[in-house]
């Protein structure tokens, strides 16, 4: 249920989401979702798909929702206490919060990224491999080598590290470990790779490198980046979704939502009118 | 259209600069083109010359604010509304300018037109279009300090009654010369002077046009509007 009340604390009304929510193709999509953290709602009725092999970026200030959203979608927010959701949540037409979908499984299907780089403290091969091992995708010892190679290759880091393969994870440039993370994430081979603030913690040429990695991915993968960046929205999304205070106001083509956009509070935010 | 400030009063400030400096300049283009018709239909021959020698003024003010977008695309890396407000007068302040040059072109061959000192009867007819031509001009930049779309499109229609008026004057200079093979070294002056009104109720349907896009995100150039 949307809550009246909340929804006067805007001077500009905010009926539903505006713009084109909804597309053919979804991976993901998501109707009427409602979380609340105890007694305060977080997200209010979020109505969205997220298309396949597309990048989609959530913007919007601190607080509003977005990385709480990002998090429904592999079932993050189950480690939360009274963090409760509502609504429905499909990916491929499979119901995400269903009683009999193991989360484990779903993570696997659905990778995760966070801000900060956090590869485990194993050697840079056990950080790709460790994933793989747990869901048995290697039967043997030269599998997993290839299978941790193609991984690096992928994330664009093999080179950098192919002598140094059995040296700790933890002693790359934070540029390198969050490559490494991406690495591990695409070697149990998921659909779809959630980013939450992945280059916020790294300098412009290791963001570019990232940036650039995700464009590549995006050919294979599915990926939703939660960024507080709105030149890196610009650059790397096909799709840009804006959150406020809980709200999804808007959903657009990115190009639309950068030059024309539709809400007047996607427009204050992106000019930077308020924060 | 832009109901709130920016954060950074910085930024509020350079945006409010460089659209008092288009305002400003359009003020200096359109009292241009007034001397320079007044020019033409008085006979005017010392304002004709001021005219021609004023147009530095206006090309220094176009410069300027390139410079002055050029530094805030770089430095504000605007989006949506201001980004189109930049985009619209990097393209307006294009036409200005232009404005500015068939001006300056009138107050040439006005100098010219004096030094023949032909006894011809056109400058009347002249005045017509003249008096059209300021007006759009006028309302054009009058649209884009208010943002007022409605009043852009309304004046772009305008346009027509200019092209039609200048194709009247010209079929008039065209009888006139098969007339007096004399008068054409004249006639031709003044077809020029027809032509370079003309050229700005072009140059003001354009201004109208970056109002619209400005306002609203939509280009109407090259389409029918309805």
């Amino acid at each position: 249920m949307i809550n009246m009340e909340k929804r006067e604390e805007f001077d500009i009304e905010i009926d539903k989401t505006v713009g084109k929510p909804f597309i053919d193709n979804a991976k993901f999509s998501t109707r009427n979702v409602d979380v609340f953290y105890g007694e305060k709602q977080a997200i209010f009725d979020a109505n969205i798909d997220i298309g396949k092999n597309q990048i989609i970026a959530m913007i919007g200030p601190s607080g509003c929702g977005k990385s709480t959203f990002l998090r429904c979608l592999n079932r993050m927010n189950d480690t939360i206490q009274d963090c409760r959701i509502s609504g429905d949540i499909k990916l491929d037409d499979e119901d995400v919060y269903h009683k009999q979908q193991d989360p484990v499984l779903l993570r696997a299907r659905v990778g995760m990224v966070f801000q900060k780089p956090n590869p485990f403290p194993k050697s840079i091969y056990d950080n790709v491999a460790y994933g793989a091992k747990l869901h048995g995708l290697a039967s043997s010892k030269i599998e997993l080598d290839e299978l941790v190679e193609k991984s690096l290759i992928r994330a664009g880091l093999f080179k950098e590290v192919k002598d140094s393969l059995h040296k700790p994870g933890t002693g790359l440039s934070g540029g390198q470990q969050q490559r490494l993370c991406i690495a591990r994430t695409i070697a149990i081979d998921p659909e779809v790779i959630l980013m939450d603030e992945p280059t916020s913690a790294l300098d412009p040429i290791a963001t570019a490198v990232i940036e650039e990695l995700m464009i590549d991915l995006s050919k294979k993968y599915t990926i939703a980046i939660v960024t507080h960046s709105m030149q890196q929205a610009a650059r790397v999304s096909q799709r840009t979704a804006y959150f406020h205070l809980g709200y999804l106001v808007e959903v657009n083509d990115t190009n639309t939502v950068f030059t024309n956009p539709e809400h007047q509070l996607t427009e204050n935010y992106i000019t930077g009118r308020f924060g | 259209m832009e109901t709130q400030q920016h954060i950074s009063q910085q930024y509020n400030q350079e945006l409010e600069g460089v659209k008092s400096k288009v305002l400003n300049m359009g003020g200096l283009v359109e009292d241009q083109v007034e001397k320079a018709i007044n020019a033409l239909i008085e006979q005017n021959n010392e304002l004709a010359k001021e005219v021609a020698e004023s147009d530095y003024k206006i090309n220094k003010i176009e410069v300027e604010i390139d410079e002055n977008c050029a530094q805030l695309i770089a430095k504000r890396q605007p989006a949506a509304g201001d980004l189109r407000l930049i985009i619209a007068i990097i393209k307006l302040i294009t036409d200005l300018e232009r404005i500015g040059d068939e001006a300056e072109k009138i107050g040439r061959y006005t100098q010219k037109l004096t030094a023949m000192k032909d006894d011809i009867n056109m400058y009347a007819e002249l005045s017509g279009l003249g008096n059209k031509v300021v007006t759009i001009l006028r309302d054009a930049l009058d649209a884009f300090a208010r943002m007022d779309v409605k009043q852009a499109i309304k004046i772009a229609e305008t346009d027509k009654q200019i092209d039609e008026e200048f194709n009247r004057i010209s079929r008039i200079l065209v009888t006139h010369m098969m007339e007096n093979s004399r008068n054409i070294k004249t006639m031709l002056h003044v077809i020029w002077c027809a032509r370079a009104l003309e050229r700005i109720g072009d140059h003001s349907q354009n201004i109208c046009e970056y109002v619209v896009y400005l306002v609203k995100g939509q280009d109407i150039r090259h389409i029918e509007r309805e």
